[in-house]
């Protein structure tokens, strides 16, 4: 440990453990209890990743030791009022994490979670039988050794941890596969089994829809509209967003999806998927035309919409490859499309009261609101940042701005590999940012958890003369943020009043993914949103076609965007 | 020889054993999901060269 460093009235000490693991969530909740102390300014317990060194060297603490430390080492990183303070503080952190360190005594459950009945894995396969799916969040390197233990014991899986090669997940779900085994991920952080979300999901209503995804926010998306809506999902796949890449050749969407077909009490399959391989895509549809016997609804984002010239029109044209037999079969554009499309088949069914009011916003509505911000900013305020925590929100938006001809558009997760933005740290003209993608999420929690990266970037994006839009998504549900809104507001607030000093109107768009009974308030969050003098749009079509609308240089054909990205469905007969 | 321990899983209850992030322990406690959490640590890690020696080596 260095000495402490008084800078501008504050003092801060930075530690580095070399060798020291803590998972990322359990170093999470540490930094914030830390921060709760009286007089500590900044806390910040992370493993020595390039990401996360950089986030420390932006929250003012000092190059020297940061840059020293390696992904395997953990670096404590304490900002205080005064001396005594932060050299009383760094003892009572070391005392916890020995507390909870490996081979050590539990004298404190870091994270205050009721997981009493804490046991080592080969006890519980040997004595727990009735065990039957496995939720795995292990640093990616660990994963296949455990995942073939619990394939021999038949064990499903759903695998959130990132990190892991496709070479090993292709071994993973061929064996698997051999053994009768559902393997849903790795990087799939959502499902619903029975009506339960399994990692990030929400609290919706069960009901006669399964969905399968390999885009796991266009899963909560789809599930939490239809909620709205007043239709329920009884079963949610998350495959993972590699599934459908050629390399894994839909492996485990085709078996999810067979699984469904078994299932009795399901009227309608919503698939919902990243850019699949074309082969992929095809022996989906292929599939599901000859030997499906449900109605089905299909959203491949950026499937139909990949290149930077693609406009309105061809996104249109290029969704009607359909079999002949196929008019049980119906391909959406955006998320949004899709939950129209279900709530439709279901309205025909006649077997439930739905409404897909809740999550409209009619034309005339969306103009005005788009035409009052065009006309408060300055000339120089021509681009949007988007800064999404849901990378399937990423994908939706770059459809929906690369269809209404939003130009130049980057990001760090491209529909089209000539828009990658040089620098994932570093916004340029119109940039949309998927915060979750690995860069910003080795050695850290995801951001669908931990703010930090976004509420710095939110700040930065905000002191930007010609930056005239934000667009935001906040998603609830179990596994999130306990308050997604909440832990940003204040950054908003400050975005918002550093525009006004600076004689601008800044806009900030958002949407809330999430339901009623999410533990978080969906309309609590709402409100708070609104206080701010954010505009919140329901879905994120509606966010990303408001904020098309407001850097447009021409106005934009709303009837236009609307049937394209908020109904546009294709049926099979149109071949 | 196909494994003869597949266990049911869509229209079955469910019983999860979660492996990693105690968030999603409690997550599924609150829907009454029955869960049992694996105190989990990761095995010895080995340095790039001890890797790259063994790598020789084997």
């Amino acid at each position: 440990m260095g000495k402490p460093i008084p800078s501008a009235d504050t003092y801060h000490n930075v530690l580095v453990k070399h060798n020291y693991y803590r998972d990322s969530l359990e170093l999470l909740r540490l930094s914030d209890e830390i921060k709760r102390y009286p007089g500590i300014m900044e806390a910040s317990l992370v493993m020595g990743t390039k990401t996360n060194k950089e986030i420390l060297i932006k929250l003012g603490f000092p190059t020297d030791h940061i840059a020293k430390a390696e992904s395997s080492d953990m670096i404590i990183a304490i900002r205080a009022k005064d001396e005594a303070l932060l050299l009383s503080t760094i003892p009572k952190i070391e005392a916890i994490l020995r507390g909870t360190g490996t081979g050590g005594e539990q004298t404190q459950d870091l994270d205050h979670s009721s997981t009493n009945d804490r046991h080592d894995l080969e006890s519980i396969l040997s004595s727990d039988k009735e065990i039957n799916i496995a939720l795995i969040s292990v640093p990616g390197e660990h994963v296949k050794g455990l995942s073939f233990k619990l394939i021999d014991e038949g064990i499903h899986q759903q695998i959130f941890s990132d990190h892991v090669t496709m070479d090993d997940e292709l071994e993973i779900k061929r064996y698997a596969l051999k053994n009768r085994v559902l393997i849903l991920g790795p990087g799939a952080g959502t499902s619903i089994i029975n009506g339960k979300g399994i990692g990030f999901s929400n609290a919706v209503t069960t009901g006669s829809v399964a969905i399968v995804a390999a885009a796991g926010t266009g899963l909560q998306e789809v599930s939490t509209l239809l909620d709205h809506c007043g239709i329920g999902v009884r079963h949610g796949l998350g495959v993972g967003g590699n599934d459908p890449k050629e390399k894994i050749g839909g492996l485990m969407m085709s078996e999810a999806f067979k699984m469904l077909e078994e299932c009795e009490d399901i009227d309608v399959i919503n698939i919902v998927s990243k850019p699949p391989a074309a082969s992929v895509k095809q022996n989906i549809i292929d599939h599901a035309a000859k030997y499906g016997k449900k109605k089905y609804v299909m959203t491949f984002i950026g499937g139909n919409a990949s290149t930077e010239n693609t406009k309105v029109k061809k996104v249109r044209s290029s969704t009607r490859r359909l079999p002949r037999h196929s008019n049980k079969i119906i391909i959406a554009n955006t998320l949004t499309s899709s939950v129209f499309a279900t709530a439709k088949h279901i309205a025909n069914l006649n077997k439930s009261e739905s409404s897909t009011d809740p999550i409209y916003v009619k034309i005339e509505d969306l103009q005005r609101i788009v035409m009052a911000e065009r006309k408060r900013l300055r000339n120089e305020q021509k681009y949007l940042r988007a800064l999404y925590t849901g990378g399937t929100f990423a994908y939706e938006s770059q459809v929906i701005l690369n269809g209404l001809a939003i130009r130049p558009l980057y990001s760090n997760a491209p529909l089209n590999k000539a828009q990658l933005l040089r620098e994932a740290t570093r916004s340029f003209k119109n940039s949309v940012i998927d915060l979750g993608e690995e860069e910003f999420t080795k050695g850290r929690a995801h951001p669908m958890i931990d703010p930090t990266i976004r509420k710095l970037r939110i700040n930065e994006e905000a002191s930007y003369d010609d930056v005239a839009v934000i667009v935001l998504d906040f998603v609830l549900g179990y596994g999130s943020n306990p308050d997604p809104v909440g832990s940003v507001i204040d950054e908003i607030r400050n975005a918002k009043l550093l525009a006004s000093e600076a004689k601008r109107h800044l806009s900030v768009l958002a949407h809330v993914c999430g339901t009623r009974r999410d533990p978080q308030g969906y309309d609590r969050s709402l409100t708070i949103l609104k206080d701010a003098g954010v505009l919140v749009l329901p879905t994120n079509a509606f966010a990303a076609i408001a904020a098309a609308g407001i850097v447009a240089k021409r106005p934009l054909d709303f009837r236009e965007a609307y049937s394209v990205f908020i109904e546009g469905t294709h049926q099979g007969e149109l071949t | 020889m196909p494994n003869t321990k597949k266990k049911l899983l869509l229209n079955s209850d469910l019983r999860v054993i979660n492996i990693g992030m105690n968030i999603f322990y409690d997550a599924l406690k609150v829907q009454n999901v029955k869960v049992i959490q694996v105190d989990w640590k990761p095995g010895p890690v080995l340095d790039k060269l001890s890797e790259e020696i063994l790598s020789k080596i084997m």
